[in-house]
Parts: C-alpha cells; structure tokens; sequence
C-alpha cells in the first residue's frame, strides 16, 4: 500500500495515498463539517462547507474533494477557515426557511447540528426564501423545495442507485432547484416511492407522508380493533432513533411499545414472510413442473414492483404473483384473525410498520382489497413508529422485552431473513429443497446469496437438478438483471430476487435517516444472528402456517390462496 | 408518452434533428436549440422532450435540467420576437437598466413576460460578447448596440411594423 504522510493541525498523520483530506482528518480526530458528502455516494464538493487551508500551497480547499499529497501542511481551524465555513453556512441560512420548530426533520438535521456547531446564533444577511408549493400529492413522499439546500445527495439516490432518473437539478445559480421537471408532482411521474432521496436528504426537503395521526385516531377509537405486523428490518433499524448504537436487535422492545400505544394484538409481518414463501415456493414449483415464466422474479419489494411496472411491463409475467407478506398479513387478518377471534373485519384496523416508504403506495393501490374491506389501513415507517413512540413519553431504551401475539406472531429464522438482501432468495430454498427433495437440508445457511454484492449468483442441486439463482438488490442493479431477461440473456435463471434498496429492506427508505453501507451491514449482520438464534429456521415448519393452511386455506396455491394472497400486475404511466 | 399530442410530421422532424447530430446525448443542447427552432414560439414542449429523451436514452428530468440551465431555451411559449436585454457586467457599467426600463414602457411588459399580442417576449440575457457596444440587447439572432431610450424604442416600433429587416 502506498503511503502518504501529511500534516493535520501540525499533528503527523500517515494515511493512504489517495484519500481524501476529509477521510485523513478523521483518522487524525477532527471531524471536518460536510453537507453534500455523502459515504456512499460520488464526490459532489458543491455545498463548500468542508473548506480547509493548504498552508503548503496557500489556497483554501474543499477538502472533500482534494486528496491527500505527500508533505500537504492542512489546517481545518485557523480563524480564516471558521470564517469561511461559518459565512457559508450563513449563506445557506439566508436562503433557509426558519421553522425547525415544526419541521419533521428537527432531531435528525444536519443543517441545524451544523448550526449548533458553529454557534450561529445572529447573521446580518437578509432573509430571503424561496417560495415552492408543498408537493403531497401522493401520499407516500412529501417534498418541500423550501427546506432544499441542493447538496443533490436525492438526485445521486434517484440518477445512480437507483436508476429512476425522476430528480434532477433544473435552473442555474439562485434559481436551481430539484424536480421532476415540467412542473411534475411526485404522483405524476414514474417514481417508484422507493424512498432512498428521504433517506439520503440531510434537512428536511424529502420526508415520508407522515400518518401517525391516523394511527391515533384509531388507538383512540373504542369500536376499533387495532393490530399492528412489524417487518423484519423494523427491529434492527428501531433503536437507533432512540440512541442505540447502529443494528441494535430491539424485537421485545418494540412489541412492549407497541402494547403501551395500546395496539389491541401486536403480530409480525415474519408470520406472513413464511406465508409468502409458502405460496412463493409452491408458485415456483408449479411454474417449473408446469412450463410457466421463468426465471420467476421474486415480488415482495414494493419499490421494486412499481419499478418494474414503470419502465419494464413488457416483462410483467416473470412477477411472482404473490402479494408482499405486509398485503398477505392484512388480508389474512380481516379474514381469518377475524373469524378466529370472533371479531367483525369492519372494526378491524389493521396498521404495519414498515423499513420502507413503498409501503404506503402498496397499500394504497386499489385491488389491495381482497378481505373485502382495506387489507392494511395504514403503513407506517420506521421513523414514524418512532415517532409514535416518543409521542406517548415511552422510556424505549429501558423497556422489558415482550414477545408477539398469537396467532399471527410466530415466526422463523426464514422470516426474519426477508430484512436483507439475499434473504427471501434463501428463505425460499431453504422450503423448495425439502419440498422437492424430501430431504432435510443440512446446510441451511446459503452464504452466496448473502452480502451487500449488488448481483450474487448461486446453484442448488435440486435432487440433480441444478437451479440457478440470482439475487439484485438497488434498483440499478435491477436495471441490468432486466436488461439481460430483455435480451434473453438470462435463460438459465430459474428465481430471481430483486429488492428495491441497497441491503435490501435492512437499508430502506423508511428506516432512520443517516445510514451508509456499513451501517446496513450491522442491521444486516443483526438478521442474520436473529436467524441464527431461531429454534425453527424453515418457512414450512412454522405451527402457526400449518394451523393457518389447515384451519382455512387449505393448501398453498390453492382456491383461497389466490383470492386472497395473490394479485396481478399492470403497466404504470405517467399521469 | 402521450403519442397524440405530437403529430407524426414533428416526429419525422426531431428523427432528422437526431439523425444530424448523430443520436449523441453529448450533442443534447444542440438538439435542443434545433427542435426549439421548430416552433414560431421558440419552446420546446413537454411531449418533444420526452420524445427526444427517450430516443436518446436519457432521463426527462435530466433534458429538463438542460432547457432550464440555458437562456436560450426554453419549456414555455414565447413572444414572435424574443428581446434579451444583456445584464453583463459591460451592460451593467453602461446602465443597461435604462434600455430595460425604455422597453418595459413601450411594451407595457415586465421581464419575463410576453406581450398579449405575442409579438413580444423579454428577458434577460448574460453577456453574448457585445461589450464593446454595450448596453446591447438581442433580438432573434440580430444584436443592436450603442443604445439609448430613444434608439431601442425606435427598433421596438420597427419590429412591429415589420421594417426591421432594414434596420
């Protein structure tokens, strides 16, 4: 490796050749202030925040984007270098609108830790802010060009991760602002809802539609009968709201707050994982036995189905017709939860709480009505189950674990799995093999699928037969597995898992906000410990499933599976 | 896209604009200012823009974010005749404020605005290099200079009716 060494602060630091300034001065223990930066992202060096002095060269530079050299004398504190950076933060201020006190973003904003920092309590610029109309017209994502500081980290979430191309930059100087375009609200384009520009934003221009209000309503209705499911990245992603250290396991927590809200049953939306994999499996099976479509394109990731069903409807057959676990919890449960306990669907209100701001669009598509009334009423984020429970003054951090409910709150070591990339892939072979086979499976754990390689490959020896896998995850990821299915190059695929977000559910855009590839990786690496300590880590082997099947459904992919846990898909337009 | 707003002659000729600058998304602003040159109100309309995104492969937004960053494009009608008045720093130096407000008055229109005639349209513009005859404005493709109030109300009253062209 080669080696560079420079001075920080008149402090030696030897780092790699070709790391950045900013990297450099973290390893020597300053924490330069970035806006624009993002880890995950390209280098942008627009917002100018991170400006340090060169005293070799004599210039101020971005230090975000200025690699180390050998020798560089660097000062990140001279009273030049907090002038410049309190100046530009100034200026953003100036252009800023005022109102952190009502803003959703006001705990989590970089803008205002920023302020914080720099201690900027009065400026003598004129206040002039921009005035954009609020865009919620769809009800999943809320953008409030005010609140932009045009860092564009949405623009490189929406461009290059994820391919959907809705954001970009539009005008120039003090006119530029982020948009679709053409004066386009969110519900007019082809945006998929994935979320990754709400997550990605440092202030408070991109937020989810927020519906804890809702939630209230109904806590608070007596007639109503209250359930909540909770997804499995939910409770890797949870306490880091709440200050715990990054991928912390909060499952008993989380049902314990669920039951102080007063949520009448608390349940897991695992419970309806192993469902789909049930369905998701025979489906498979029969495709394979039968000469359907293949390879069969898993369908759980509303973010990606909106994707597919935007830029790729042509190919809308490959679609597993399964609903996601969240649709086939909420029609299971205003139909058989509801006979089971004797209640009437009507009162029932189903709430899920969700890593994942698509969520909301699903449940709000029109056909997901299959129990004849709203399947799930309504989906909440992680941030905003959060929310609920700082709402009620409820001690998160010291509370007792409690476990789920039943009869839809057991669960497997599969289920959980569902929270990362890779997962519901694995999660599927590990039923498939033994439906198949009749054998037990020794080796549970399929390694090949696991990790955040945006395209991993595998083949099972199915009995002889080999099946190959595939598993994307990152809508641009999804981009080439659909290029190649276009162009017929991916005929010996036989199951495809896509998910719409880096990390799958784990790096989700309704997790909480500030996560970057190594943070995913700590939920992640939480998933699959929970798996690990599952005493049942098979789909099929779930009591509450096999009472579910034999009390009501009868089989998989049976007559009432497909009323109830199926769909079908069609192509978006634009409106 | 919405094939019915778009007749099928524009298609043939945005094809031809993309044919001659090679299909190249790298030759976008070009294209752009051909397919504008197309229309009597010098835009370009939100059905052209998705048509040429999607034969080049590129996002809207992005062809958005192309139309918007340059002056002389744009996604909203013009005026028959699109005055720019230079706010460049030679123009700022010579006063150019004083031609904009000559003009403003002879066409009872604001910056940014298009006269209810449709004749016009006015906006500024940055420098297009006529400093040495600054304060200048920009008509079409002609530049006058060395003006005064006088001077640019009487091209004003030439442009509309239509002796401009001895000008």
């Amino acid at each position: 490796m080669k080696t560079c060494t420079l001075s920080i602060n008149n402090k030696k630091v030897t780092v790699e050749a070709g790391t950045t300034i900013l990297e450099a001065a973290k390893s020597a223990g300053y924490y330069i202030p970035t806006l624009c930066n993002h880890p995950d992202q390209a280098i942008k060096a627009n917002c100018r925040i991170c400006v340090v002095e060169d005293k070799t060269s004599g210039k101020f530079v971005a230090s975000c984007s200025t690699m180390v050299y050998e020798g560089a004398d660097i000062h990140t504190n001279t009273k030049e270098v907090r002038e410049l950076q309190t100046g530009i933060l100034e200026l953003i201020l100036a252009n800023h609108p005022n109102d952190c006190l009502n803003c959703i973003r006001n705990e989590s904003c970089e803008l205002r830790k920023l302020c914080e920092r720099f201690h900027v309590r009065n400026y003598n610029l004129a206040h002039e802010t921009d005035i954009y109309p609020i865009d919620n017209t769809s009800g999943v994502l809320v953008r409030d060009r005010n609140k932009c500081i045009k860092c564009l980290r949405c623009v490189e979430a929406c461009q290059e991760a994820q391919m959907v191309g809705v954001l970009s930059p539009s005008y120039r100087s003090v006119n530029t602002n982020i948009s679709a375009g053409f004066g386009e609200n969110y519900d007019e384009t082809l945006c998929t809802f994935c979320g990754q520009c709400s997550a990605v934003c440092p202030v408070g221009a991109i937020y989810e539609y927020d519906e804890t209000e809702k939630v209230w309503e109904a806590l608070h209705d007596p007639k109503k009968h209250v359930i909540v499911q909770t997804a499995p990245a939910v409770r890797v992603g949870l306490g880091e709201e709440f200050g715990m250290p990054r991928g912390s396991k909060v499952t008993g927590k989380m049902v314990s707050a669920l039951k102080m809200l007063g949520f009448d049953k608390v349940f897991d939306t695992d419970f309806a994982a192993d469902l789909t994999i049930m369905e998701e499996g025979y489906e498979l099976l029969s495709r394979i036995k039968n000469g359907g479509t293949l390879p069969m394109i898993t369908s759980c990731s509303p973010g990606w189905i909106n994707y597919a069903e935007g830029f790729y409807p042509e190919l809308l057959d490959h679609l597993s017709t399964c609903k996601s676990p969240q649709q086939m919890f909420g029609a299971v449960a205003k139909t058989y939860y509801a006979k089971k306990a004797g209640i009437d669907p009507a009162d029932i209100f189903t709430v899920s709480v969700m890593p994942c701001t698509a969520k909301k669009f699903e449940c709000k598509r029109p056909e997901m009505n299959a129990s004849g009334y709203r399947d799930v009423d309504v989906a909440l984020t992680t941030r905003e189950l959060a929310r609920l429970i700082k709402n009620a003054g409820i001690d998160f951090t010291n509370l007792e674990d409690e476990d789920f409910d039943s009869i839809m709150g057991a669960s497997t070591g599969a289920a959980v799995i569902f929270g990362a990339t890779g997962g519901v892939m694995e999660a599927a072979l590990r039923t498939v093999y033994e439906v198949v086979t009749g054998k037990t499976l020794e080796n549970i754990e399929f390694d090949e699928v696991r990790g955040l390689d945006g395209i991993k490959e595998a083949t099972i020896d199915l009995d002889g037969t080999p099946v190959k896998v595939a598993v994307a995850h990152g809508l641009a990821n999804a981009y080439k597995v659909m290029e190649m299915i276009k162009n017929g190059q991916a005929k010996d695929y036989t199951f495809i898992e896509i998910m719409s977000c880096t990390g799958g559910c784990a790096g989700g855009g309704g997790q909480p906000v500030g996560a970057n590839k190594s943070i995913k990786e700590r939920r992640i690496d939480t998933i699959y410990n929970i798996d690990k300590e599952m005493p049942i880590r098979k789909s099929h082997e779930n009591p509450e499933i096999k009472l579910l099947y034999d009390e009501f459904l009868g089989e998989p992919n049976g007559h009432l599976s497909h009323e109830l846990l199926h769909t079908h898909y069609h192509q978006r337009v634009k409106r | 896209m919405s094939k019915s707003l778009l007749d099928v002659n524009q298609y043939e000729e945005i094809d031809k604009i993309l044919k001659k600058h090679d299909m190249n998304k790298h030759n976008l602003v070009g294209i752009l200012a051909d397919v504008q040159d197309l229309s009597p109100e010098h835009y370009i309309t939100k059905e052209q823009a998705e048509y040429i995104s999607e034969r080049l492969g590129i996002f809207l937004s992005n062809v958005y974010d192309t139309i918007t960053f340059y002056s002389a494009l744009s996604d909203k009608p013009k005026g028959k005749y699109v005055i720019q008045v230079c706010n460049g720093p030679c123009c700022k130096v010579m006063k150019y404020e004083k031609i904009k407000d000559a003009i403003e008055k002879e066409l009872k229109t604001g910056i940014g605005e298009i006269t209810h005639d449709g004749m016009f349209s006015f906006e500024y513009s940055s420098c297009f290099g006529a400093c040495e005859i600054s304060p200048a404005i920009r008509i079409g493709e002609k530049i006058y200079g060395n003006l005064d109030e006088k001077k640019v109300v009487e091209i004003i009253r030439n442009y509309r009716g239509g002796t401009w062209e001895n000008l």
